[in-house]
């Protein structure tokens, strides 16, 4: 008798990319980890230190599988990752959990994906799968923001990510900076500024949570579902398979019914404070 | 893993706290290798502030050298440590707040001429930043050497706050209030101490300082009523909340 | 005479003593509630006078006190059955220098839940799906062998069960459940292993006269305990008020946080982990009860989800009335009244229910 599901399994860091001050992205080679889906996470072990979950930036199937992990050091464990792990260093890891963004139920949609700032991370493997399997979904449009240039993840794909046919990509900073050429305000403002038919269109969304009501509340105000607004949630999360109760909200468990919702499911609860 | 420098620097108080600590160091060898203690009040004559990764500091300020003092360190450390309830909250010296300071003075000092003192009594936490907190009276020297274990392994750790009274049902030990109907400071007073009074049939008496994150004066108001209803006076309930909560009595908000 | 499921039995109250010897002589560890000295605890027990069977325990908001009577009418104590199938503090695992997780075994002996309350039932139900993905719960509840309830024929002085459903009587999910009366017990089975047991005990059944007894005392135990509107109203009413955050400054205004309801509640079931290390290489992880009353609760780093306690009180209401329904069917308070005896400012969970009832339409 052991709590199996809450044992790690044992991998290797194979590679650290810096992505803005404070952000690192961690590629992690783990023998026989199952394949997740875009929008699911995992909880990373250090030893001695403690668990954290993080969302899984991007993936690579197979035997010896390579999941990549996008950490912002803000907490007791990022921090010791931002400063301690490196190339060649051991982490537990469980997963992947939780449901990822329907991608499947979505095919044949146009998809319109807004990130804020890390937000940008759950959302990476979306946008691959999306340009990997192009002629599955219609338009698709990127909205990204970040406070300054300096803190937007993963730039050295953006040249890809523009290569991706029938798209737009638009980029904001919220803080004005020399040579940018690009929107200065919220990402959410960029919604504006893009067309797109709200009848058959599906909006991913991750960021702040504010910004993520922001996000939605427009979204539908423009015509587009609730049920068809998806936002990822985050709470204080510990077990990652909804038996440690930390990461209610209302009746929900982040790690199992999320954490990705449509705003339908959640609106009832995120739209009240501390609820 | 790497070698920390500590400088320990004791202000008003028992020593209680560093005994503790020191116990607990003792034990374990292996730590002490890796820490290279520059300024420990009690245990060396060095008067020099030296840029340290640690600094640990004891006691309660009650004159402005103190204050001084704490500043200086607070700059001269990647990492403070505010150890023992009178760092944290001001402690047992608290007591005399509030009192004519000559009266006090004369109390303790036939010669008074030569005590400085403020007229109120400070924590650490209300003169500078403080990184973690490790209150108690004495505090839980095995907490502090297993937090330290984790900064010589480069890491940290977040605090998880909470009443007494979740480390007291946790232990099994039956509620002293509800069944025995004797006061207990424990569902203000903030855990630790692995419900050290109630493992013995006695009420807490709240040396751990009070859980002001979420007591704030209309509470503590409600929370005498109850004390009070099972026999403790309102004085002694006082003088308890003076002599282990003290700055956060004074303070509208708390700094944690 | 062969007998059945769902016949009556009945027998004097010894007979107990040859049940629970009964269930000794097949290897397994009978616990009940019993006294520890003078604590009133849950743990082992191996006769009939270790069990509380003597005593009565008088129970208000935030007092609780045991009176020695013949033929007195005990309920429960602060501990619940949750503290022996979800344990308080728990290392999961070790961790070597060089990454070999050593799993923390766990040994539970086969054993019986004998005495245990209609709401400890109820209660167990709801953790059985809410910690249905917890090995570690899972398979020491698979070692509960018979569970054999004590139905109350006189409801304590915070209970509330009769609103909720979840007592005074069982209606299923036990082996044997009996009702004392006076001298008399009567017995009921709910299983093909209780009833096996209740032939080897060598009970009668019982007669009309000891069953309309039995009815009568249950219906008016289930009347006294139907201390707060019908559970449906109240879920309707808390609906309701669940924005309205006066409401719940209000009910949370004499709260302090100090998570005494929820390690109490024998439904709640979170947990938080703690990490511990020592220089040699080796690591280790702790799980541990953790109340959405305290201050972290809602925490993340940098943030707070749940910043005010009536916030988190809230969360505390509605999760026991609104959500467990939602998350596995089954109303999350069982009515027990531990949270309201066990509360040190004695905040009558009752009240505030039943106040949200009123609040409507304010
Ligand atoms: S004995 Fe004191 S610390 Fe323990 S639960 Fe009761 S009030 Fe809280
Ligand atoms: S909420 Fe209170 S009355 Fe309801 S089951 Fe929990 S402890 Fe018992
Ligand atoms: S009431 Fe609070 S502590 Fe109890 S199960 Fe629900 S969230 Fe957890
Ligand atoms: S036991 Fe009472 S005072 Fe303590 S957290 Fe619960 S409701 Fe609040």
């Amino acid at each position: 008798m052991s709590v199996d599901k809450l044992i790690p399994m044992k991998g290797r860091v194979t590679k650290v990319v810096d992505e803005a001050p404070l952000v690192r992205t961690y590629h992690i080679v783990v023998n026989g980890f199952p394949t997740p889906l875009p929008g699911q996470f995992d909880v990373l072990y250090v030893k001695g230190m403690g668990e954290v979950v993080i969302s899984i930036s991007n993936y690579a199937a197979g035997d010896r599988s390579l999941v990549e992990h996008t950490v912002r050091a803000v907490g007791a464990v990022t921090n010791y990752i931002y400063t301690n792990v490196g190339v060649g260093s051991y982490l537990g890891i469980r997963g992947p959990y939780g449901r990822g963004w329907p991608i499947r139920e979505f095919e044949g949609h146009d998809v319109l994906v807004i990130g804020g700032g890390i937000g940008l991370a759950p959302l990476r493997a979306l946008i691959k799968h999306i340009a990997e399997n192009r002629s599955l979904y219609g338009h698709f449009i990127l909205l990204y923001g970040a406070r300054r240039p300096v803190d937007m993840l993963f730039k050295y794909e953006y040249e890809e990510y523009s290569k991706i046919p029938n798209s737009t990509i638009l980029f904001s900073i919220d803080i004005p900076h020399t040579g940018w050429k690009g929107y200065v305000g919220f990402v959410t403002d960029l919604i504006d500024r893009v067309k797109f038919n709200p009848q058959n269109t599906v909006a991913f969304v991750c960021g702040p949570e504010v910004m993520m009501k922001v996000a939605a509340d427009k979204l539908v105000k423009k015509g587009v579902k609730e049920d068809r607004v998806f936002l990822s949630l985050e709470r204080r999360c510990r077990c990652g398979i909804g038996i440690c109760g930390t990461c209610q909200l209302g009746h929900y468990f982040i790690c199992k019914d999320g954490p990705v919702f449509s705003y339908q499911d959640v609106k009832q609860y995120v739209t009240v404070r501390g609820l | 893993m790497r070698k920390l420098s500590v400088s320990v620097l004791k202000l008003t108080s028992c020593s209680g706290c560093l005994n503790e600590v020191l116990y607990s160091l003792v034990a374990r060898a292996e730590l002490l290798r890796y820490l290279n203690i520059s300024y420990f009040t009690e245990l060396q004559d060095s008067n020099a502030i030296e840029d340290v990764d640690v600094a640990i500091v004891e006691g309660s300020i009650v004159n402005s050298e103190q204050e001084e003092l704490v500043k200086q360190v607070r700059e001269k450390s990647r990492v403070l440590i505010a150890l023992g309830t009178c760092a944290v909250f001001g402690g047992v010296q608290s007591l005399r707040a509030g009192e004519d300071l000559r009266t006090v003075v004369l109390a303790s000092y036939p010669n008074p001429d030569h005590i400085k003192v403020l007229p109120e009594v400070k924590s650490v936490d209300s003169v500078v930043n403080v990184d973690y907190r490790f209150s108690g009276c004495p505090a839980n020297g095995e907490a502090l050497a297993r937090f330290l274990v984790k900064l010589v392994m480069g890491g940290s750790e977040s605090p998880i706050v909470e009443s007494l009274c979740s480390e007291c049902k946790r232990k099994g030990i039956l509620c002293v209030t509800v069944f025995d109907g004797k006061p207990c400071l424990g569902p203000i007073t903030l855990s630790g101490c692995g419900a050290l009074c109630p493992s013995f049939r006695r009420g807490c008496y709240g040396c751990y300082g009070l859980n002001a994150l979420i007591v704030d004066r209309e509470k503590l108001e409600e929370f005498s009523k109850v004390v009070e209803r099972l026999g403790m006076s309102r004085e002694d309930f006082m003088a308890m909340l003076k002599a282990f909560s003290y700055s956060s009595l004074t303070k509208s908000s708390s700094s944690r | 005479m062969s007998r059945m499921l769902g016949e009556y039995f009945e027998g004097s109250v010894l007979l107990l003593e040859n049940l629970i010897l009964a269930l000794k002589e097949q290897g397994l560890r009978v616990l009940s509630y019993k006294l520890e000295g003078d604590l009133p605890v849950i743990g082992e027990v191996s006769r009939l006078s270790d069990l509380l069977i003597d005593y009565t325990d008088i129970q208000s908001p935030g007092s609780y006190r045991l009176a020695k009577e013949v033929k007195g009418v005990f309920r429960h104590t602060q501990y619940s059955p949750k503290h022996l199938l979800h344990y308080p503090t728990q290392v999961i695992y070790e961790i070597s220098d060089d990454f070999e997780i050593i799993r923390t075994k766990d040994d539970f002996p086969p054993s019986v839940l004998f005495g245990i309350k209609p709401c400890d039932l109820a209660a167990i139900e709801v953790l059985d799906k809410v910690l249905e993905r917890d090995d570690v719960y899972q398979a020491r509840r698979a070692r509960i062998e018979y569970i054999v309830v004590e139905e109350c024929v006189e409801p304590g002085g915070t209970c509330f069960c009769g609103s909720i459903g979840t007592g005074p009587a069982v209606a299923k999910g036990y082996d044997i459940a009996y009702a004392r009366l006076g001298d008399q017990v009567l017995f009921k089975v709910g299983s093909e292993k209780g009833l096996k047991l209740v032939e080897k005990v060598g009970l009668t059944p019982a007669s009309d006269e000891t069953l309309r007894r039995y009815n009568e005392a249950l219906n008016e135990a289930r009347r006294k305990a139907s201390r707060i509107p019908p559970f449906n109203v109240v879920v309707r009413a808390l609906e309701d008020v669940a924005v309205a955050e006066g409401f719940w400054r209000e009910a949370s205004a004499r709260c302090v946080g100090c998570t005494n309801c929820n390690m109490v509640c024998p439904t709640c079931f979170c947990t938080e982990f703690s990490d511990y290390a020592d220089l040699s290489g080796k690591a280790w992880r702790e799980r541990h009860w953790f109340g959405c009353l305290s201050f972290t609760y809602g925490q993340v780093a940098g943030q707070h989800f749940r910043p005010e306690l009536f916030m988190r009180y809230r969360h505390f209401v509605l999760h026991k009335f609104l959500f467990y329904q939602r998350q596995v069917g089954l109303p999350g308070c069982v009515g027990c009244g531990r949270c309201i005896t066990w509360c040190p400012m004695g905040i009558d969970l009752r009240e505030v229910v039943s106040r949200a009832v009123g609040y409507v339409g304010r």
